[in-house]
């Protein structure tokens, strides 16, 4: 075999490589929208009780999964902690072909998985982020803040 | 020779770059969310209670009686919430009603208060607290000069003022 041979060998696997997802996509991607949430706003209480907890929708993502990148799952993450006293709680739901939703998670600034066994090659739907937010009493009165929250592939 | 070098330069990209579409960089995004939490003050109580004065000490005024099968409840998360308590009609003259609050952790009570038109203050210092399960006596005393009085009613109002 020639040196010639080889390289369009090597070329062949280049391109190859770049092209054996299913569909158009060619790279993993992970993608939410819209890029803000909210406003969750704690306004009330039942008298004797920490203050009620109110939710949102955080709108859609969209996962796909390049073969042989070591992902499978998605993880979630804050950039900052919360105020003390107060709790985010993120869901992410199952976009299914397999993929299992933690279900509500406790957001910090470690990173924990809210979608595993993602499938791989796969085009899936655009599924539902959503949020509740909960705060104590002890949290006190808290004028609108941002958090932002990261999501990332992960093994 | 350079064949040789040639063919391994070719082999060794094609590992290369077979290895470059194998690997990704991190794929993330990021939502950014907003949340708030305003001034809460909220106030409850349970129980009917019921007061009637049946009986005296010879030479004293009539016997007082009280009720302490109400209970109430508090959240605030703000900082020297009070609670204050009225009634929108004044009592029958030689009668008198009185609350007494029992108090959160942490707050005064500041015992048992006769109740009118104008609030009065029956428990200071309530800060960011959630407490149920709180007693609520009521007290009503007669004088002799208030005479027989027929089965009357008061609707108490409390009002949480809240801190800063």
């Amino acid at each position: 075999m020639s040196a010639r041979t080889l390289l369009l060998l090597g070329t062949t696997l280049l391109l190859f490589a770049g092209s054996s997802v299913a569909g158009a996509q060619a790279n993993s991607s992970l993608t939410v929208n819209p890029a803000a949430a909210g406003p969750l706003t704690i306004t009330t209480a039942v008298a004797g009780q920490e203050p009620t907890g109110v939710v949102a929708s955080g709108g859609t993502y969209t996962v796909f999964i390049k073969k042989n990148q070591g992902y499978s799952s998605i993880s979630a993450r804050l950039s900052a902690p919360l105020p003390a006293g107060t709790t985010l709680t993120i869901t992410l739901a199952s976009p299914g072909s397999g993929a299992v939703s933690a279900g509500p998670v406790d957001l910090t600034t470690s990173a924990i998985t809210v979608v595993s066994s993602i499938p791989t090659n796969t085009t899936l739907p655009s599924v539902s982020v959503n949020y509740s937010f909960a705060a104590t009493t002890a949290a006190g009165v808290l004028a609108l803040k941002t958090a932002s929250v990261i999501l990332e592939l992960a093994p | 020779m350079n064949t040789r070098i040639a063919r391994r330069s070719a082999l060794a990209l094609a590992l290369l770059t077979c290895t470059m579409a194998g690997s990704a960089s991190a794929q993330t995004a990021t939502q950014t969310v907003t949340f708030a939490v305003n001034a809460i003050n909220q106030v409850a109580f349970t129980g009917s209670p019921s007061l009637t004065i049946t009986t005296a000490v010879a030479g004293s005024n009539p016997t007082s009686v009280s009720d302490a099968s109400a209970s109430w409840a508090v959240t605030t998360n703000q900082t020297g919430a009070k609670i204050t308590a009225s009634i929108p009609l004044a009592m029958p003259a030689g009668l008198t009603l009185s609350a007494n609050l029992a108090a959160p952790g942490g707050a005064t009570s500041l015992g048992s208060k006769a109740l009118g038109t104008a609030g009065v203050d029956l428990v200071t210092g309530i800060t960011m607290k959630a407490q149920s399960g709180m007693a609520v006596t009521y007290t009503l005393d007669a004088t002799a000069a208030a005479g027989v009085v027929p089965s009357g009613s008061r609707v108490v109002t409390y009002t949480i003022t809240g801190g800063t």
